[in-house]
């Protein structure tokens, strides 16, 4: 989504007020770190268009194709 | 009234008898009650709007509306405005009890147009965050094929409401394989669109960029007619876009001689248990031996597609629901919260990351996959499904793994953007359905429903019911 901001990561000390189970938290980090992980493979490729661009692009391309077909 | 009608059928009856509407209304809605809620399936009813809807339409002067007088009921995600009120929208949670629809969703304006009878909402998996259907708050949906298993999610009382006959079709919201997980657990066929063809306004939200609805339905007929009712451009939902209308029931009869079908063994085939990645073996051999071209096909990279896309639903998920889940994570089940949480710790560049990594995928399966055939058939559950018990793991530290493993086949296509349809073609050891998923390129669902169609000719599991007295 391009027109939503991002809002920033939560900061430990404000989980830790919400009287989420200390336990439920360090599974939940242990988890976006793992995933978290596997993305850090992807950084420094080459970037291109958007996948709202892409898809734009492969609308028309199949409008194209159907006044063919008719 | 008989169940199992087809919505087709129960058009073609309406207009010949459109005073009919209103009875067969009235008995879906006591099913609905009856069977529905010993199902743990029916979420909501609201018995004087929906007869209200089949008066007006048996007083119809144009009975020309594809789904005239059929009566469908949908996810408990759908908002609905009615002249008494809204209807309800918790999302499935304690933590939203009391929350009202701000407005009628998209694809249920649609079906409206279209001539449905809206016959109220049924069971979804918390947030639609979860894919075995467990629910603590709403009920935990059972399998009308055997209610000691799930119905998979998070679409589960849509997948076993129509399982069991009461509707013919149901619209559910696929993040994941929430469409297809209970559609093939249930023996169902499933439809996923297209990135941008249908409307997601309306509909309580988990992930902007990842989320998809669609409808759930006994044959590829209904299904392609309620697929042509809720697409449409709607500028409210920006990822929706102008994709020019095509009429996805053309091909039905057309068969398969003139499609090419791939088979990726690495991934879909190897990373699915042997009997399921035998079956789906046996559908591509069947699409060959009625014409089709058959092709093995690699995919690079598709492994971390899968964990990328739990990345990307878990930081979107955070995004919207992270007040909810910091004020109220108490109520909240403990496998939601934990989802949740972990995509708050998601960086902006982490996220720049995501979207960059998902446009560049997309670009390759363009590539590698969809440049050579027109449809990739893979496996959707990769093993046998489980009890209700067995599934039943919370926030344990075997939940992560197990909810990844178990959208295995079904993540990567969110993440691709792609259509997709499923459709049982046989069963698994313990008597359950079995479905193959049928992957197609952007903007391919009239390809995917052609195949879908000529494959339910051969299996013909839509001639099989489930034994509704054990329920």
């Amino acid at each position: 989504m391009t027109d939503k901001i991002f809002i920033p990561p939560l900061e430990m000390a404000v989980l830790a007020e919400t009287g989420i189970p200390d336990s439920q938290i360090e599974l939940a980090r242990a988890t976006s770190d793992e995933l978290r992980g596997i993305l850090s493979t992807q950084k420094k490729k080459p970037s291109g268009p958007s996948v709202h661009e892409l898809f734009s692009g492969y609308a028309k391309q199949h409008g194209m194709k159907l006044e063919i077909s008719e | 009234m008989s169940f199992y009608q087809s919505a087709l059928d129960i058009a073609a009856e309406s207009r010949d008898a459109p005073d009919s509407i209103p009875a067969r209304t009235s008995a879906i809605l006591s099913a609905l009650d009856g069977l529905g809620r010993r199902l743990s399936a029916t979420r909501f009813l609201d018995e004087d709007f929906s007869l209200s809807q089949a008066e007006t339409q048996a007083t119809e002067t144009d009975r020309s509306a594809p789904l005239f007088g059929v009566p469908l009921a949908h996810k408990e995600l759908y908002g609905r405005l009615t002249p008494a009120g809204p209807w309800p929208d918790e999302g499935g949670s304690s933590s939203c009890e009391g929350q009202t629809a701000h407005q009628t969703a998209f694809a249920i304006s649609q079906l409206d147009k279209a001539g449905s009878i809206d016959c109220g909402r049924l069971v979804s998996v918390e947030y639609a965050l979860g894919v075995t259907g467990h629910n603590e708050f709403a009920g935990t949906p059972k399998n009308p094929w055997n209610p000691d298993y799930i119905c998979g999610g998070s679409s589960s009382g849509s997948g076993s409401v129509v399982a069991a006959g009461i509707v013919p079709g149901a619209l559910g919201s696929d993040t994941g394989g929430s469409i297809r997980l209970p559609a093939a657990a249930c023996g169902l066929v499933g439809i996923k669109p297209t990135y941008g063809v249908v409307s997601r306004s309306g509909v309580f939200p988990l992930s902007h960029s990842l989320d998809t609805v669609g409808p759930l339905s006994r044959s590829v007929a209904d299904g392609a007619a309620i697929l042509q009712a809720i697409t449409g451009f709607d500028a409210t939902d920006s990822c929706s876009l102008e994709v020019p209308a095509e009429d996805y029931s053309r091909n039905l009869d057309k068969g398969v001689a003139d499609l090419s079908i791939g088979l990726c063994e690495d991934y879909f085939l190897t990373g699915s248990d042997t009997d399921m990645a035998d079956m789906t073996a046996d559908s591509f051999a069947l699409c060959q031996t009625l014409g089709a071209k058959g092709r093995a096909v690699k995919l690079s990279n598709i492994d971390i597609i899968n964990p990328l896309n739990v990345l990307m639903i878990a930081t979107e998920a955070a995004q919207i629901h992270r007040t909810v889940a910091c004020d109220k994570g108490h109520m909240l089940n403990d496998q939601t919260l934990m989802r949740i949480l972990a995509g708050a710790f998601t960086t902006a560049e982490d996220y720049h990351v995501l979207q960059q990594s998902r446009a560049r995928a997309i670009a390759a399966v363009m590539e590698e996959v969809f440049d050579k055939v027109d449809i990739l058939m893979t496996p959707v559950w990769p093993f046998a499904l489980p009890t209700i018990e067995a599934s039943d793991v919370g926030a344990t530290p075997d939940a992560a793994p197990l909810m990844q493993r178990i959208g295995h086949n079904t993540r990567p296509v969110n993440f691709l953007g792609l259509p997709s349809v499923c459709l049982p073609t046989g069963w698994d050891k313990n008597g359950l359905p079995v479905s193959v998923q049928l992957i197609g390129k952007p903007y391919s669902e009239t390809t995917l429903l052609q195949a879908a169609a000529a494959l339910e000719r051969e299996y013909r599991f839509w001639d099989r019911t489930p034994d509704l007295d054990k329920i």
